[in-house]
């Protein structure tokens, strides 16, 4: 079995780092292009999480999940701590303006490949209540914190949160369905 | 380097698994905070309870959560063009990677709680390859404190590097154009206490309040990002901010000032700029007491309701003892 990329970054393969950046350059600038409010910002971003790659690639599980998983796992846990951090230098921040334009929902990803991971867990987000999948997709998608969320639909606090919560767990549920797949290489 | 080793994969709390007395409310709580953070993030209070919960029930750190939330997000956005990052940012991350992969092959890296470290860092590359050291929870006192520090453990290595050259020059600090705003510079000195071993900053939360105390030990001032505090405003009481100082000998922490709460919105944090009327050369903690107004020259660990500190020795937190001369309580307004 062909070694993980991951790992023979962990080992310092200077052609798996290059490797790396080509295959998921173009993932890790989306989604901080998303979670960032400035270019210079996002290139920050980008940078931060790549070195969080370079750091954590020894973690990587293949049994768990597939390579790219792993990466949007490591990229918007880092982002998220971005916004996070951001928000609390932002002391006399506003009320967040949360206007919900019908443009910005997921683009429709019918006839699009995805990994085994993303297409179990699309599936399984189909499956769940719609109350359910609005909150994952303005939490997930969005990036809108669970009070933001209950502004924004009317919906209680407590409920958006509870949504989000057994989403999840539901989410989780449909990937370790089949808890021992074949690595993912490409 | 050994061969990567499969982390734990039993991810929940074993079935009936409990702690006498508490019942099933703590997983209710691990879950509410795994899903939180794998979506919104956690206050530094919410990872520290986290932290305290997972290690309490022996549970690992991963649960499966993030990794549902990220499969999610890339399902949802499946259908949108990722396209390419700008040549720029790649030219630059590609010359930071291939000298990451070349320490690597040279032994230069050491693992620790699961991720890879370059075990030396010239000071102007720690910004990039050590952009926020790890936090860590700390006790202090009956509360557990989340601490962040501008340590990242990692000595400087004598050896030259020409990393430097291989990137284009990019700034972090923004040019300054005229005063800056409270918030501006705030957000400058955490920046700067990345990279500057004069500004630290030290974090501290407890269950009502959590707060950040960024101080420039060169410049004798500090800005204290603090929530969670009731308003004051018009009572008979102001808040006072104690610094602890590690270069001092006595074990009395330094004045800070006082200040008032006028209003609270929606757990928003309120900035307090911090003059103390003595250098603090090597501020490790802080505390905030509610005092009566004018502030006091002795406090008493009981008024204490917030505090932070760095996991350094020296001399003992604010509220091991309050005691001992002070100075007069130094009048500011709160933004």
């Amino acid at each position: 079995m062909a070694e993980q990329l991951l790992h023979l970054v962990a080992r310092g393969d200077p052609k798996a780092v290059g490797e790396l950046l080509d295959r998921y350059g173009g993932l890790v600038y989306s989604l901080a292009r998303r979670f960032c409010y400035s270019p210079s910002e996002v290139e920050d971003a980008v940078q931060e999480v790549f070195v969080a790659l370079w750091q954590s690639a020894v973690r990587f599980d293949p049994t768990l999940g597939s390579e790219e998983t792993f990466v949007a796992t490591v990229t918007r846990r880092r982002l998220i701590d971005r916004r996070r951090r951001a928000q609390r230098r932002a002391a006399h921040s506003a009320e967040a303006d949360v206007s919900l334009a019908a443009s910005e929902d997921p683009p429709d990803a019918d006839g699009v490949d995805m990994s085994e991971d993303a297409q179990r867990a699309g599936e399984a987000l189909s499956g769940l209540r719609p109350d359910q999948q609005q909150c994952l997709r303005l939490s997930i998608y969005r990036g809108l914190s669970h009070e933001e969320i209950a502004q924004a639909t009317g919906i209680p606090l407590g409920t958006v949160k509870t949504h989000v919560r057994r989403g999840l767990i539901a989410l989780r549920e449909a990937l370790e369905k089949n808890p021992a797949r074949p690595s993912e290489t490409k | 380097m050994n061969p990567p080793t499969p982390p734990n994969n039993s991810n929940r709390p074993p079935a009936g698994h409990s702690r006498s007395g508490e019942g099933s409310d703590w997983r209710a709580r691990v879950d509410e905070l795994l899903a939180d953070r794998a979506t919104q993030g956690l206050s530094p209070g919410e990872e520290a309870e986290l932290d305290g919960l997972l290690e309490a029930h022996e549970l690992p750190l991963d649960h499966g959560l993030e990794r549902a939330a990220a499969a999610a997000d890339l399902a949802m956005s499946a259908g949108e063009a990722r396209g390419a990052m700008p040549e720029a940012v790649r030219r630059k991350l590609l010359a930071m990677g291939q000298e990451w992969a070349r320490r690597a092959r040279a032994g230069e890296l050491a693992e620790e709680s699961g991720r890879l470290h370059l075990t030396s860092l010239e000071p102007q590359e720690a910004a990039l390859f050590e952009p926020k050291a790890p936090a860590r929870t700390i006790r202090f006192g009956d509360r557990v404190l989340r601490v962040v520090g501008s340590w990242g453990g990692w000595a400087a290595a004598a050896a030259t590097l020409a990393v430097a050259a291989l990137y284009s020059t990019h700034s972090p600090e923004k040019p300054v154009r005229g005063p800056l705003s409270l918030v501006e510079r705030y957000d400058r000195m955490l920046e700067n206490s990345k990279r500057d071993d004069n500004v630290v900053e030290v974090a501290g939360a407890s269950d009502e309040t959590h707060g950040e105390l960024v101080y420039d030990s060169r410049k004798h001032e500090g800005i204290l990002a603090i929530a969670g505090l009731d308003p004051s405003a018009g009572s008979g009481e102001q808040y006072q901010v104690w610094l602890v100082d590690a270069s001092r000998n006595e074990p009395y922490p330094v004045n800070g000032g006082v200040f008032d709460v006028k209003s609270v919105q929606n757990g928003a944090k309120i900035l307090v700029p911090i003059n103390p009327q003595l250098p603090v050369k090597a501020p490790v903690g802080w505390a905030i007491s509610k005092e009566p107004r004018g502030g006091s020259v002795v406090s008493h660990p009981d008024r204490i309701i917030a505090s932070g500190s760095l996991p350094q020795p020296g001399p003992p937190a604010p509220e091991a003892g309050m005691e001992g001369p002070g100075e007069g309580g130094v009048e500011m307004n709160a933004p």
